[in-house]
């Protein structure tokens, strides 16, 4: 549980949701920075470069899917592993995260050790 | 923050609301029933009203025509009277003038007539209602003027001509006449306006008729269609509802994740917290509200998966796997479940090496849905999991089944226990959990893949649900596992007989089963053939022209290049025992029997299964270096230091597929050796080779009676170079076609 403060980026709508998962990732270590819409999103992913970003997909203001794509678009973000993190549990909603240029998926609820697993392989690359 | 998430949820709570009212096809479906029930009815009273139109007017037409006819036979027994009447009266007048008596002849015969039409005239007129006042005095006025006629007659006869026409210039019969025929006119009116109003209504109830069918045919036709389009709405209503009973639980699941996922994420953070901070004591009541959670999604999940399946959205994700791994894995999987409750697990494969070709997935969570419910519902008991090929109407199948010694079920609760949240009692939830989704869903998925899934069980001693799916299913590799194995080492065979057909015969039944099949119809060509190709066996009749059966078998068996090649005799006749004599394998009666002929030549001439060598040998340096080439050539080796011990391998491993042995050792020699086998094994299918440093005599070959295949002298060879020679010649055994060339 040492991730030596690498830092995750939570892109979530949903405060809640937000709050559980920042607390849950500062709790094994890692530096958390918090984004609630796909726009905020992007900014921060510009201005914090961070190791990974979690990102949900039904956003407001820009959909996790589209921040998702412009940040593969953009030279200095495309680099950054994009974890898509989505109560669409469907194998559909799967392959469409991973057209829209996401590394990882996993559905909610957050299955911690899974995403654990997860974000350390692409962490990891 | 935490305002603004309530007012997060709250949005999400509209939505979801929004979602739950959107199914408004039930509604409309109540609508469409009312309205179906309403055109039913009036769509019955107008065919019952039609109908009775018609079938009324029908009988009242029938009704009409009797009356019709009647109408002209009166009519035409009117014209008849009256023309009898001029008849006589003709007569009556040439009398009166001529005095002919000739004259009389037409008014004596119409007078003879008369009363006799008169009264078929008087019942027709009267059975039609006719005016009856007109009817009597036309009667009186007939009678009248017969009388006056024949009056006139008399006066002629009695007092002359003179007096007669006295009479005639009267003008009474004129005056009489005259009336008659008035009468029949009116008469004839009469009848003819009732025809006229009996054709009238003919032509109205026919009319009538024609209109209540025309009416009912349009009301059955227009229900047809009515019905016809209903059902089409209905069916398009019925996709729609389940489509957007899909979607909506879809969404339902989007949205109740989301909520879930707090409760799962903070019991878990409170619990990672609770252990730090020293606070324990709520790490039970953390886990409790996490294990609720969990069930909750496992539910969301199943109900996900129902809903994609009754979409016809489940797609089907086809791969090759072994089922050991399957088995294996889910022995993993359930393994904490089945320890739970002190059971056992016994898994028990036919073969664990065979393929399947299905959807992994789906196979696997229906097993594990299985397993799960026979580990819920026992207690410190065994659970099987059991599975074994099958050929079910021409199709490979796998059969697999797991059965438990639990709780079990009657009969009335095994037939509803696939049902939708259905479980075999009510009482069973509160005891043992469960949504009641798990059997709908394995069943929906084995459905998915083909297969089948049944269940038996009696209350009280356990169940056992049964699983067939199709080993493949894909298009096309649906064929056994026997027919590809044999396709991978296709074995061949030669067939010698002199009648064609039972070549023929013969060929289609071993190409079948994946031999490669030669043959020949000659004796000595076969022979030859047997030289040239070496078939892995031969099967060959005893009974042809020319050289027969014993013959080219004794010819076989003296070639050292084709001794070695197992030979089938078959006859008509039971001569095995000379057959066996010469060196025969076996011997099969004809006609020849398919399945005997497979195990015939599954014994003595296998598909590339791994072949065994036994090794009896008491000189342990020879016997290592021996087996060691053997393994390493890919034989399976058993070994024996004498014949006692190689007879003891025999009896608890089986036959090997040949025997490497020495001839003198101690407690029991390769000869006594050679004796006891030739008990044991009657029908000679292992091949014996022969490694000896002795001398072989005459006496010595005699003794080994043909049963010894090969024979290698130590002596030739040191020690590497014999290992060398014997897994060469063994591999003969194993690869005859290796050498063909």
């Amino acid at each position: 549980m040492n991730a030596e403060s690498q830092k995750i980026l939570i892109v979530e709508d949903n405060e809640i949701n937000l709050d559980m998962l920042e607390r849950r990732l500062r709790f094994r270590g890692f530096e958390v920075d918090c984004a609630i819409d796909g726009v905020e999103g992007i900014e921060k992913a510009l201005s914090g470069k961070p190791d990974l970003i979690l990102m949900d997909m039904s956003l407001p203001r820009k959909s996790g899917w589209d921040a998702t794509r412009e940040l593969k678009a953009n030279l200095s973000t495309r680099s950054i592993p994009v974890i898509a993190l989505t109560a669409h549990a469907l194998k559909e909603d799967r392959d469409r995260a991973f057209d829209a240029g996401c590394d990882g998926f996993h559905a909610k609820p957050v299955e911690m050790d899974v995403l654990m697993t997860l974000m350390k392989e692409h962490l990891a690359k | 923050m935490l305002a603004d998430g309530e007012t997060n949820y709250t949005r999400r709570l509209h939505l979801l609301r929004g979602k739950l009212r959107r199914p408004h096809l039930g509604r409309g479906n109540a609508v469409v029933a009312a309205h179906d029930k309403r055109w039913v009815w009036v769509a019955s009273f107008a065919f019952l009203a039609a109908t009775v139109i018609a079938s009324s007017n029908f009988r009242d037409l029938r009704d009409i025509f009797p009356r019709i006819i009647a109408n002209r036979q009166a009519s035409s027994h009117l014209t008849e009277l009256f023309a009898i009447t001029l008849d006589a009266e003709a007569g009556q007048r040439g009398y009166v003038i001529t005095g002919d008596k000739q004259f009389l002849i037409p008014y004596t015969e119409s007078l003879q007539r008369f009363e006799h039409a008169h009264a078929v005239f008087r019942a027709d007129y009267l059975s039609l209602n006719g005016n009856r006042a007109l009817l009597d005095a036309f009667t009186v006025g007939s009678r009248q003027k017969f009388v006056e006629m024949e009056s006139t007659i008399a006066a002629r006869d009695n007092r002359g001509v003179d007096a007669a026409v006295d009479i005639v210039r009267s003008k009474r019969g004129q005056v009489l006449m005259n009336t008659m025929r008035g009468q029949v006119r009116q008469i004839s009116e009469d009848l003819g306006a009732a025809q006229d109003t009996n054709i009238k209504e003919a032509q109205q109830r026919g009319f009538r008729v024609f209109i209540g069918t025309i009416l009912g045919l349009a009301v059955l036709f227009g229900s047809f269609l009515y019905a016809h389009s209903s059902l089409k709405r209905q069916t398009i209503l019925a996709v729609e509802a389940s489509r957007a009973k899909s979607e909506f639980l879809a969404s339902m699941s989007h949205e109740l994740r989301t909520p879930l996922n707090a409760i799962l994420g903070y019991s878990a953070l409170m619990k990672e917290q609770a252990d730090i901070s020293g606070m324990q004591q709520f790490v039970p009541d953390l886990e409790r509200i996490e294990s609720s959670g969990k069930h909750l999604l496992t539910l969301i999940n199943s109900i996900l998966d129902l809903s994609r399946i009754e979409a016809g959205r489940m797609e089907l994700n086809i791969e090759e796997f072994a089922l050991g791994d399957l088995a294996e894995e889910l022995r993993v999987l359930v393994g904490p479940m089945i320890a739970q409750r002190n059971n056992q697990l016994h898994i028990a494969l036919q073969s664990p090496n065979i393929r399947l070709c299905t959807d992994r997935e789906k196979l696997k969570q229906s097993l594990e849905n299985l397993l799960s419910n026979a580990a819920k519902f026992t207690k410190r008991g065994h659970i099987w999991f059991r599975a074994k090929e099958s050929l079910n109407a021409g199709r490979a199948s796998l059969v697999i089944s797991i059965s438990d010694t639990g709780i079990g079920m009657t009969a009335e609760q095994s037939m509803k226990i696939f049902d939708e949240f259905v479980q075999a009692d009510a009482s069973i939830t509160r005891e043992y959990g469960g949504s009641g989704l798990g059997l709908t869903i394995t069943r929906r998925f084995i459905d998915l893949i083909n297969g089948t899934v049944r269940v038996e069980s009696n209350f009280g001693s356990g169940s056992t649900f049964t699983v067939e799916i199709p080993l493949s299913l894909k298009a096309g590799e649906l064929d056994t596992p026997s027919t590809n194995q044999a396709a991978r080492n296709c074995q061949s065979i030669l067939v010698i007989d002199d009648d064609p057909q039972v070549v023929d015969i013969l060929r289609r039944m071993l190409t079948s089963e994946g031999y490669d099949v030669q043959s020949s119809t000659d004796g000595t060509e076969g022979l030859q053939q047997a030289r040239d190709a070496h078939p892995d066996c031969i099967i060959l009749d005893m009974i042809m022209p020319g050289r027969d059966g014993f013959q080219i078998l004794s010819e076989l068996k003296a070639d050292p290049a084709t001794r070695d090649i197992p030979v089938i005799l078959m006859s008509i006749q039971a001569s095995q025992e000379k057959g066996y004599g010469l060196g025969a394998v076996d011997f099969l009666p004809k006609p020849v029997d398919r399945v005997r002929l497979m195990e015939s030549l599954e014994k003595h001439c296998p598909h590339g299964v791994s072949k065994s060598v036994l090794i009896v040998e008491d000189d342990e340096l020879t016997r290592s270096t021996i087996e060691r080439s053997a393994r390493t050539a890919g034989w399976r080796v058993h070994t024996a230091e004498n014949g006692l011990a190689a007879l003891d391998v025999l009896r608890t491993v089986g036959f090997p597929s040949i025997i490497v042995l020495d001839l003198l050792m101690a407690e029991m020699d390769g000869f006594t050796f050679l004796e006891r086998l030739r008990d044991l094994d009657q029908h000679r299918s292992v091949p014996v080779i022969v490694v000896s440093s002795k001398d072989i005599t005459i006496d010595d070959r005699l003794r080994m009676n043909g049963r010894v295949v090969e024979l290698i002298q130590k002596g030739d060879f040191n020690l590497g170079s014999l290992s060398q020679e014997v897994s060469m010649r063994i591999n003969r055994y194993s690869h005859p076609r290796y050498n063909k060339a």
